[in-house]
């Protein structure tokens, strides 16, 4: 009997943990499952020959729009038809795009085209050396917008390690790079000018508190724990030098890189933070907050400063106008420089890139394919949309309905395929007249007043490939820990002279500005 | 892990005796086959399902042991031996990540283990059905919750500049209550967002094995005059010991396991250093690093301790008396 009873509630535990099992199982099962489909499709042996029939194409993107543009909408089935394509897109949000690739690339099941957010990940880097993708140079001078509408400079940047192009750059304006932006409203109230050193941005925001009474820069950590996300823009104003995502912060001063962490200004930039937090002028909870709890509060009229494309301006703004209806789009005013500094993009986001398991004619159609898209007659469906539908034609002025072409998330085709303006990061055409004349303004007095770029960009150094993301992990620990006061600024002096003295740092160091190097000598 | 159900139906078969005793293993075995072909038959399914979904899949452990590629394929890529797990365990970080691990189960195992017993008890304890019902589906409910959900809700609760106790405080007078980001308080946070979510869930099995607790026994214990603590001490709780041992030893397999989600979404750069644990080193150096082997290698690591600690406190309960898992 108590045999019997022990059996059963044992099976029942088991049971228990099994149905928990099968539910994790399931997930991974249909992710499998889709990623399978994706590679059926592609490998179908309809590849586009000269014939009529549309080339079947399976893309893996991510979607920064809120929401997924459905399987058959309306522009996607234009965009076909001017291709003479059948596409079949899986949209992956944009946080969690990276996660996914990774694990894609790694399950080895690729789709036909597919967006490589990091060109100098570890993982795609070894991949291209192990002939995953196809090398692109041979081919992309035949089709004439991969070469006007994408800069010499982006294909240079972007190639590998062999001075193969695995991938098509996607191109993206290099200046209007996401920077501060202040309420001019606000900052009009107090009675103060657009700062433009980090001591009168200090001034503005204890005078906004004040008035307001409101934490002016909830700034949050990144997500991924390697830097300090917004308040990185501030440590930038101090430093010089325009954050890499892989590498770290770097700053070249007479043909040399440095990591920002020997510079003594970094650790001015330290104690500066760490007056904003003590004073509440960034978020007591700072270390713990998610970027998106903080861009909703700037929408919610609760924030005074912002990092981000001044283009992304309607975002906010829309928002903001509800509650306050003398809100002006211009009071979303880009600083131009803090301390002289603004930083400047690439000129290129990530890559498009097309794996091996495709024929070489079909990879030659999907070039077609992206070239004929980046004429402006079909681009512009993802621009603009449908006429009626995403826009009317008012005094022979297209107006966009934002709302709606955020609905059916129109914008994320532009993660397929972009055509850059050079002034497409910091202004729209749907802006207001006046506001596009002040943001082009201000992105050419930052070119004037040279806006510095990530000079790792591109550059490749195994050793830090490999230890470079624990390093930043304990450098931006450090930080947030004097911010919030737990350890003494002293212990960043202890900590750089330990640095200082660290072989793999000495190393990354020595690879990072021998392909610097060679880089310049070459060109 | 499923033999159980299986044994309790072939049980009654056994005691037939087999028709030649005498012949050699292999046709006995075959008239075995043949005379139980239907229960085998039934069994298939659930055999299937752990080849190719539990043990198959093992095969892929021996990226541990080379410098996977994925466009070389397992089978391709070059080996390597332990070197990953000479890099992983030289590694100054191995020491502090089993320290974060262990503690945040030791914690869990202290004083989340008990909860649920204590509460089955007290729940049998009940005398309005209808009460206790209620009172049962009430506890049950945040095991539905999500840990994104549940870390949400901490976070408003907790967060220093708006959270609701620091408003609260702050209303009173009182100093603010840093929580999020205090690094002596992480583990016991970890530990209360688990039993807030699943003492409930974890009554259920303790309250079958409870109504399965002959009722002559408590009135036997009545008549001798014990009282309910009486009772429940010497009958509720000696009755289902033995599954309090099961539970203890399955979870005790578990002690390297913390719960990705949950440490992930409450850590943050000031509490990294007790809060770095394996599942968030995997992650961090697996899937956004890419070093897939590596990882294979840590996780490989953390089963074949979980397996250990199984078998071993399986044969310690069994040396003390007890029934183990098997």
């Amino acid at each position: 009997m108590k045999k019997q009873l022990t059996i059963a509630i044992a099976s029942v535990a088991m049971l228990a943990s099994l149905l928990t099992a099968c539910g994790g199982n399931n997930d991974n099962n249909k992710a499998a499952e889709s990623a399978g489909t994706t590679t059926n499709t592609g490998s179908a042996p309809a590849s586009g020959a000269a014939s009529a029939k549309p080339l079947k194409v399976s893309v893996m993107t991510q979607q920064t729009a809120p929401m997924p543009p459905a399987a058959d909408n309306e522009i996607e089935k234009l965009i076909e038809k001017a291709t003479n394509t059948e596409l079949d897109v899986q949209w992956i949000p944009q946080n969690t795009y990276g996660d996914k690739l990774n694990i894609t690339l790694a399950a080895g099941d690729l789709p036909d085209l597919i967006f490589i957010n990091d060109p100098f990940s570890s993982v795609f880097r070894g991949l291209v050396d192990q002939g995953a993708f196809w090398d692109l140079s041979p081919y992309y001078k035949d089709y004439p917008n991969l070469t006007s509408g994408i800069s010499e400079t982006a294909w240079e940047l972007t190639k590998q390690a062999d001075g193969g192009n695995y991938g098509i750059p996607r191109p993206r304006p290099s200046e209007g790079a996401a920077f501060l932006n202040i309420r001019k409203d606000w900052l009009d109230e107090v009675g103060l000018a657009v700062p433009t050193t980090t001591d009168e941005l200090y001034a503005a925001l204890k005078a906004i508190k004040d008035k307001k009474g409101i934490t002016p820069f909830p700034a949050g950590v990144d997500a991924s724990g390697l830097n300090l996300g917004y308040l990185a823009t501030i440590e930038s104003a101090f430093t010089s030098a325009t954050w890499s995502p892989s590498y770290g912060g770097w700053k070249l001063a007479d043909g040399k890189l440095t990591n920002t962490a020997f510079l003594p200004e970094e650790r001015s930039a330290i104690e500066y933070l760490k007056k904003l937090f003590d004073e509440k002028l960034i978020s007591e909870d700072f270390a713990s907050i998610k970027t998106d709890a903080v861009n909703n509060l700037f929408k919610a009229d609760k924030s005074a400063l912002i990092v981000e494309k001044a283009g992304n301006m309607r975002n906010y703004f829309d928002e903001i106008v509800k509650l306050d209806t003398d809100f002006k789009e211009t009071d979303f005013y880009p600083m131009t420089t803090l301390n002289g500094f603004s930083p400047r993009d690439p000129g290129f986001n990530g890559l498009i890139s097309i794996p091996k398991s495709v024929s070489e004619e079909k990879m030659k159609g999907i070039l077609k394919m992206v070239d004929t898209w980046m004429n402006d007659d079909v681009f512009q469906y993802q621009q603009w949309g449908i006429e009626g539908v995403h826009y009317t034609v008012q005094d022979g002025k297209k107006v966009l309905d934002t709302e709606k072409a955020n609905q059916d998330g129109i914008s994320n085709y532009n993660q397929i395929v972009y055509v850059s303006d050079p002034y497409a990061s910091s202004s729209k055409d749907f802006f207001e007249p006046d506001t596009q004349t002040l943001y082009k303004q201000i992105q050419d007095e930052r070119e004037k007043a040279g806006s510095v770029p990530d000079y790792t960009v591109g550059l490749n150094s195994p050793t830090a490939n490999q230890n470079m993301t624990e390093i930043n992990k304990s450098m931006t620990d450090l930080k947030i820990k004097i911010i919030l006061g737990s350890a003494p600024i002293t212990a960043w002096d202890d900590y750089v002279n330990k640095l200082k003295s660290d072989a793999t740092m000495t190393k990354i160091t020595e690879e990072l500005n021998d392909a610097y190097q060679k880089r310049t000598g070459a060109n | 892990m499923s033999p159980e159900p299986m044994d309790a139906y072939t049980a009654p078969v056994q005691p037939r005796p087999a028709p030649d005793q005498s012949s050699r293993p292999n046709r006995r075995l075959r008239s075995d086959l043949k005379r139980d072909r239907w229960l085998y038959l039934l069994a298939l399914p659930g055999i299937l399902f752990f080849i190719v979904f539990k043990y198959f899949p093992m095969y892929g452990l021996v990226i541990a042991f080379e410098n996977y590629s994925p466009f070389k394929g397992i089978i391709r890529s070059e080996w390597v031996g332990f070197a990953h797990f000479e890099r992983f365990f030289s590694n100054p970080d191995f020491l502090l990540l089993l320290r974060n691990t262990m503690a945040i189960n030791f914690m869990k195992l202290f004083l989340f283990f008990p909860l649920p017993i204590l509460l089955a008890i007290l729940l049998n304890e009940l005398r309005s059905d209808k009460y206790k019902k209620l009172i049962q589906t009430v506890v049950y409910l945040p095991h539905f919750l999500s840990w994104v959900l549940i870390c949400g809700l901490t976070y408003l609760l907790f967060a220093t500049g708006d959270g609701f106790v620091n408003k609260v405080l702050a209303e009173l007078g009182a100093d603010k209550w840093v929580v999020l980001t205090n690094p002596k308080l992480f583990w016991i946070m970890i530990t209360s967002q688990s039993i807030w979510k699943e003492a409930g869930w974890g009554t259920i099995i303790f309250l079958a094995a409870i109504a399965g607790v002959n009722t002559q026994l408590y009135e036997a214990a009545t008549i001798d005059g014990a009282g309910r603590l009486r009772r429940m001490w010497h009958v509720t709780l000696p009755a289902i010991r033995t599954v309090i041992v099961i539970l203890l030893i399955l979870r005790i397999g578990e002690i390297m396991d913390v719960g990705f989600e949950q440490v992930f979404l409450m850590s943050n750069g000031a509490v990294s250093e007790v809060a770095d644990v394996f599942d968030t080193y995997v992650y961090r150096v697996g899937v956004q690093q890419g070093q897939f082997s590596f990882t294979a290698a840590v996780g490989l690591f953390k089963s074949i301790v979980g397996l250990t600690l199984v078998l071993l406190s399986n044969w310690l309960a069994k040396r003390f008396g007890e029934e183990g898992v098997y």
